[in-house]
């Protein structure tokens, strides 16, 4: 594309933009990351203290964060290997030679084009312990006899919780991969067909290995989104029963909300953002180039 | 022969179709079943046996939750900010998207990667401060806080649709207003801003829904009922204890859903045809 050659005009029409970034944006989480060296509660009156770095030591001693750290790890990868196999599913169902392809790749947007919180409430009620309709449905076919209680019962919750993440990351996962395979030539399938290779084949050595590129960004920021995810679970259970299902932003949420210590739950969120640091810088490079 | 043929085939395409279906319809199954408990009686809903569909559509729900003194309120409040934010947003992101689209200038390259980094923040660590700064400006529980907040990702988010919207305009047309003796100002706003209204409107109805399904920053900055937002607000009327009115609740839902199903359903085909990843914000 032609770029114009001016020297003051580009940064004279970026001025507001990067002056609200800097004010409401740079400003307040570099002023986070000062914090989370000091000893700030807002409760108290008295004046913030530099303590080093005493946040994060308390925080790496403590199981209750250890835990949630752990978890939103584990989770996030268990969500992405799920999302990812039934997001190609999907992706390849519909790219398929099939009738209304419009309405179902429209149908399969739902979980995603709704609000998170929205969907937080509806699975609390398709869960519920006596009137939802996942129990009635296992008890009619016979898989359950008595109705669970999946949303007070610690390892059902935490097994819910994921699941319904996972329904909420499939329909980005199935539209972006669908969108890499409207874009990769029909003839060299043809070309594959006619040298007799079978499905199975196409699919494991043309349409994955055409797809990589692909299937690295959606990863890349899918598990970001998910790592951060924290609507949903806050609406569901709040990190409960327990901390079954505390991961890393309830868990700040919960000791800001509850402590008003807001050093050391900056802390927490400085650790959160290190450890996005690597994806987050793999995944601009990768915009960036194209 | 190939009548036959042609039979088989539309059998075999009508059969994978139908499983496609069944799957996808199993998929959005809570969301189904929110669509019909809205519509129940509530003795329906709350029944030992549950039924698939209402016995007969009842807006009962509906017009329940509409009679609720806060529920008009959190609407007010949603639509108040939303739109604020997209206008605010939408200026901005006019101005910083027609100069990375069009100029080249040292620290452009820069100025694009801050954009995608600032929209993969950990919400988290923006609250925290946020929340601070907020008390300190009074300015909890009003709708600036939100508005303030939900700027931070809709601004980066419209700067970088717009630039993809201006780069597939050609440059022509600007190039000659240039000629003609036109400032830099007029030609953005005679040339560009009316050729690119299909992608600002498209542009500000994605801020708008982004504003509308917020939940976190609204759960955090609005203190009473008479500030909070649809999200907060539904949810906040399933809370942790207690006898819930599912009815009215899934009402209240199915209501929260709409600007989201619109847009999406309108933009369906342009997602999947040119995605434009950097500007994805959950």
């Amino acid at each position: 594309m032609y770029k114009f050659k001016s020297k003051a005009t580009p940064y004279f029409f970026l001025l507001p933009c990067a002056a609200l970034i800097f004010t409401i944006l740079i400003y307040p989480v570099t002023a986070g990351m000062i914090n989370s060296f000091y000893d700030e509660n807002l409760l108290m009156p008295m004046e913030p203290t530099f303590i080093g770095i005493s946040n994060y030591q308390s925080l790496l001693g403590n199981p209750m964060f250890l835990g949630a750290l752990w978890r939103s790890i584990i989770w996030t990868i268990t969500i992405q290997v799920f999302s990812l196999t039934i997001g190609l599913f999907f992706a390849l169902a519909l790219n398929g030679n099939i009738f209304w392809k419009k309405l179902l790749r429209c149908l399969v947007l739902i979980p995603w084009v709704i609000p998170n919180a929205i969907s937080g409430i509806i699975w609390r009620w398709f869960l519920d312990g006596s009137y939802g309709l996942l129990n009635y449905i296992l008890r009619s076919l016979g898989i359950i006899q008595h109705n669970l209680q999946w949303l007070s019962t610690e390892h059902l919750a935490a097994s819910a919780l994921v699941s319904v993440i996972i329904w909420r990351s499939i329909p980005f996962i199935t539209i972006t991969l669908l969108a890499g395979l409207q874009a990769i030539p029909m003839d060299i399938y043809e070309a594959a067909q006619v040298d007799g290779a079978s499905r199975l084949r196409i699919l494991m050595h043309m349409t994955l290995p055409l797809l990589s590129k692909i299937i690295i960004i959606t990863t890349i920021l899918t598990s970001i989104w998910n790592f951060n995810q924290f609507e949903i679970i806050q609406v569901i259970t709040r990190g409960g029963p327990g901390e079954a299902t505390l991961t890393l932003p309830v868990f700040i949420y919960r000791l800001f909300m509850q402590t008003f210590q807001t050093s050391i739950a900056s802390s927490a969120a400085v650790i959160m953002m290190i450890i996005l640091t690597i994806p987050t810088i793999v995944y601009v490079r990768k915009i960036l180039r194209g | 022969m190939s009548v036959k043929k042609k039979q088989k085939e539309f059998i075999f395409k009508m059969l994978k179709t139908i499983i496609i279906l069944v799957v996808t319809i199993v998929f959005i199954l809570p969301f189904l079943w929110m669509i019909s408990t809205s519509f129940k009686a509530p003795d329906e809903i709350f029944a030992a046996i549950p039924r698939w569909l209402p016995r007969e559509f009842g807006f009962g729900n509906y017009v329940g939750i509409w009679s609720r003194p806060n529920f008009p309120v959190f609407i007010v409040n949603s639509i108040i900010i939303s739109v604020i934010t997209s206008i605010i947003s939408l200026t901005v992101a006019v101005l910083s998207g027609y100069s990375i689209s069009r100029f080249k200038f040292r620290g452009r390259g820069f100025f694009s990667a801050l954009l995608i980094i600032v929209q993969m923040f950990p919400s988290m660590l923006l609250l925290i401060p946020m929340f601070v700064i907020m008390q300190r400006l009074n300015l909890m529980d009003t709708h600036a806080s939100m508005i303030i907040a939900y700027t931070t990702f809709a601004m980066p988010f419209c700067t970088w649709m717009l630039k993809g919207y201006f780069d597939t305009i050609p440059t022509s047309m600007e190039e000659s207003a240039r000629i003609e003796g036109c400032t830099r100002m007029g030609v953005l706003i005679r040339i560009i801003v009316p050729l690119s209204a299909p992608g600002i409107v498209t542009v500000s109805m994605f801020a708008f829904v982004l504003s509308w399904q917020e939940y976190l920053y609204a759960l955090t900055f609005a203190r009473t009922e008479a500030m909070r937002t649809i999200t907060v607000g539904i949810a906040l009327m399933q809370g942790q204890h207690g006898s819930v009115n599912w009815g009215e609740v899934m009402a209240g839902s199915l209501i929260a859903c709409i600007p989201g199903l619109v847009l999406f359903t309108y933009l369906e085909k342009y997602l999947v045809q040119g995605f434009t990843m950097g500007a994805i914000k959950e």
